[in-house]
């Protein structure tokens, strides 16, 4: 067979990203599972035969153990390390020089990580039913970021699990197999004609949705006007202005008019470290300024929307900003622990449901915080023994119902017919197992 | 008068691994080889219809060398149009005869996904199967263990996103080794049915035994272009000339110290290569090798009877090139028949034709239908 020609050609495909240069330009999560797709391979063979190679020792591991889980859209979309060489190694597998344009890394100076993507594959359906009418279904970057809940084109609610009821998986960006527009779990296809929008008595969060994905989607269609990384000095520059212009010069002004903490505002200021990305909005609102130019420029550009509050008094509790009411406090956790917690709560779901912080509770309350976590400690205990003690059971009474049924009664046998999974990956039940089979004469001692 | 001599005068200080090396590389342009490059690379260009081409001809005419300058010329007609580093606008694959005496379309498709540098082909899964619900579990069963659902699919994704232009099959014969006429048929289904879906122009190129592919039914043959490759005729004078000419251009390239006459004996060259200029290449290189060996300064008729094909390997070659040869002529009757087929004024003469016949066609001893003379002349 004759090799042709001289130039060197691309082991993948070169296709175009959907949506280039503008705000719902594909993830980079997207784009390499619609590659997979092309190529009729899975998305973990594609890692593991051509991009796992070719990354450096450190991130190998880094990038391996955050893929197929919550965390790989973090690990591939994000501001981090790990996505520039993988949008690099994909850049040159495709040979394009555009892929960093589906992540957010050239604000990685200016926007951290933190609670910046959402763990989950978030999507709308209605979304995907026109994209497979025009072409190819993908998901944009948009949809992962934390912050944005609905769809601005059909006004509904992202959706974060399988539709169908007998499924309800929830779904992540990467997997060993992604169909973009299809479950990851039951593959079934996720598009809909037409779904529930949101009610109008939720015009308030919905004008602070639109608010903040026109931020959001300003910020995307600038990303691909860039060639470099954002430099953060201009960035400190504008926060300086804010604090000058806005908050008379002092932080604890800042904290009131900005909402948010003096610590954060301080150190921004100083340059040690960035508000996160929602804190980020939460300034950019209070001030009703746009998000683009104060990061890349330092320039304060009032908005042309209609400010909206982007807090109402409720989250601005979550936030742990208003006093907690010792007395009340007490007298809920007292009442869990008399109840003996029939719900078994975590720590972390009272403290929700109290809307106080987890750090606040333990603080405050650590004797009744410890009980509870010990009493559910002693529950969870019970219920794996409990788990154990009936698996023990079906595995007895299948193995035997195999056997007499005239058939050799093996592990996998076993396991498909409970159908609960790897069981015997449990020394436990696999023991369990073999007891059966010694009982049985089928195996030696 | 010493003619230029057509290879650079430093080869013949060179080793002679060397010399052998640059004559077996050596491309020597002829008339025929021209115009069937011109031809394959004017229908990749404007299919104008045709989705498949057939390039047939004889064994050792030159196919092989044909596609590789096809692939360099079309080549250097699309670089400066291409700068799009993942596309393959042409490609070209070689197939294997089957081991097993039939044509193998798994083993087709990933010798074809090779060709198109495609990665992970041993990986590849079905995202149809995976989509429609199947259990996930479950590994499919492949009725057929010779095909391959995901490997098509890939075949096909390869030729639509590599851009690929023309894709050229040599020792295309092989696809028909099959069992029957009606599998003969699904194979030049499956060939258009893959160049239809991608636009891909597929040019087959083999001997004449790919002509059983050819008028299988209409629709096939209406989309299919046939090009001959085929000798140089020693009963055409301007054939005849221009195979001495080959030979002379041979002559000159031969890298030795005196250049060999060999035209003088092209009658005997002629005899031992049917006209065909690969088997012509293949007893030079032979020749030149023998000569590089002994030590030999020039190429003599001793030589070349030493490393000519012997006459039984000849005379089979040319048995099948007559029979290769007659599929290609337009005979009087065909032609006829395809006009009284269309209603043309070719209807006239076969009547007569029918009517000659009719009154020729009678058993011996078998009287004409007339009446006898029966009875006497005596009426009482």
């Amino acid at each position: 067979m004759r090799l042709d020609l001289n130039t060197a050609i691309t082991d993948l495909y070169n296709i175009k990203p959907q949506g280039l240069g503008g705000a719902y330009v594909e993830s980079l999560t997207s784009y390499i599972s619609r590659e997979a797709i092309k190529h009729n391979i899975t998305v973990r063979d594609l890692f593991i035969y051509r991009i796992l190679p070719r990354c450096s020792y450190e991130n190998k591991h880094k990038i391996f153990n955050r893929l197929f889980s919550g965390n790989s859209s973090i690990a591939v979309n994000g501001v981090n390390t790990t996505t520039m060489e993988i949008a690099n190694i994909i850049g040159e597998l495709t040979g394009r020089n555009d892929i960093l344009k589906l992540t957010l890394s050239y604000w990685k100076e200016v926007i951290p990580s933190l609670s910046l993507f959402k763990k989950n594959k978030h999507y709308c359906p209605i979304c995907y039913a026109e994209q497979k009418k025009a072409g190819d279904v993908y998901d944009p970057l948009i949809w992962s970021i934390r912050e944005i809940e609905i769809c601005s084109i059909h006004n509904i609610r992202l959706v974060e699990r399988c539709l169908y009821e007998d499924c309800n998986a929830t779904q992540y960006s990467l997997e060993a197999i992604t169909i973009p527009g299809y479950c990851n779990v039951c593959r079934r296809w996720l598009g809909r004609e037409e779904l529930n929008q949101i009610s109008n008595s939720d015009s308030m969060f919905i004008e602070r949705q639109h608010w903040i994905i026109n931020q959001i989607g300003n910020l995307i269609k600038e990303t691909n006007n860039l060639n470099t990384i954002i430099d953060s000095k201009k960035y400190i520059d504008g926060l300086g202005k804010i604090k000058f212009e806005f908050c008379e010069n002092t932080y604890v002004k800042a904290r009131e008019i900005l909402h948010i903490d003096i610590n954060i505002f301080r150190r921004s200021c100083a340059g040690i470290g960035f508000p996160s990305f929602s804190n980020l909005l939460i300034i950019c609102q209070s001030l009703n300024i746009n998000v683009v130019p104060l990061i890349k420029n330092g320039e304060i550009v009032e908005c042309n929307a209609q400010k909206v509050e982007l807090l109402d008094s409720e989250e601005y509790i979550k936030k742990g900003k208003a006093r907690v009411d010792y007395n009340t406090i007490c007298e809920q956790l007292n009442d869990y622990l008399e109840i003996n917690n029939s719900d078994h709560l975590t720590i972390k779901d009272i403290a929700k449901k109290l809307n106080v912080g987890v750090g606040t509770l333990y603080r405050m309350f650590p004797i009744q915080c410890k009980s509870i976590s010990a009493e559910n400690r002693r529950h969870n205990h019970n219920r794996t023994i409990e788990r154990e003690e009936h698996l023990i059971r079906a595995i007895k009474d299948t193995t035997k119902e195999i056997y007499q049924s005239g058939e050799y009664p093996n592990a996998q046998k076993v396991q498909d017919r409970i159908s609960k999974g790897a069981i015997f990956k449990s020394p436990i039940l696999h023991q369990a197992w073999v007891d059966t089979m010694v009982e049985l004469g089928l195996r030696s001692k | 008068m010493t003619t230029k001599r057509l290879f650079p005068e430093e080869l013949l200080s060179d080793t002679s691994e060397a010399r052998l090396s640059y004559f077996k590389n050596l491309v020597v342009m002829h008339s025929k080889l021209e115009n069937a490059i011109k031809d394959v690379l004017r229908y990749i260009n404007n299919p104008a219809g045709f989705s498949l081409l057939l390039v047939s001809g004889p064994s050792g005419a030159g196919k092989t060398k044909l596609c590789n300058e096809v692939v360099d010329l079309f080549l250097g007609q699309q670089l400066h149009l291409e700068s799009d580093v993942g596309s393959i606008p042409i490609a070209m694959l070689e197939l294997a005869a089957p081991d097993s005496g039939i044509f193998n379309w798994k083993d087709y498709y990933i010798r074809a996904l090779e060709a198109l540098r495609e990665p992970l082909i041993d990986r590849k899964v079905d995202y149809d199967r995976l989509i429609n619900g199947t259990d996930k579990k479950e590994k499919p069963r492949i009725s057929d263990p010779r095909t391959s659902p995901e490997l098509r699919r890939s075949l096909e994704n390869a030729f639509m996103y590599r851009k690929t232009k023309a894709f050229i099959v040599d020792e295309a014969q092989h696809y028909t080794k099959v069992i029957g006429s009606r599998k003969l048929q699904d194979q030049l289904d499956v060939i258009k049915s893959i160049s239809n879906c991608t636009s891909v122009t597929h040019v087959l190129v083999g001997t004449y035994e790919l002509r059983n592919l050819i008028n299988i039914n209409e629709q096939l043959s209406r989309r299919t272009k046939e090009i001959h490759f085929g000798r140089y005729r020693a009963d055409k004078t301007d054939e005849c000339i221009e195979f001495k000419n080959i030979i002379c251009n041979f002559q000159k390239s031969l890298p030795l110290e005196i250049e060999p006459n060999l035209v003088q004996h092209w009658d005997f060259i002629y005899e031992r290569t049917a006209g065909c200029v690969g088997i012509l290449k293949d007893w030079l290189v032979r020749c030149l090798d023998n000569a590089l060996n002994e030590n030999l300064k020039t190429i003599n008729l001793n030589t070349l009877k030493q490393n000519a094909l012997s006459t039984d390997k000849i005379k089979k070659i040319i048995t099948e090139i007559k029979a290769g040869e007659k599929r290609f002529t337009d005979s009087k009757d065909k032609l006829n028949d395809m006009r009284i087929a269309l209603g043309l004024n070719g209807k006239k003469n076969n009547e007569t034709k029918l009517e000659k016949t009719q009154h020729k066609v009678k058993n011996v001893g078998e009287r004409n239908p007339k009446r006898d003379i029966v009875g006497t002349n005596d009426i009482q």
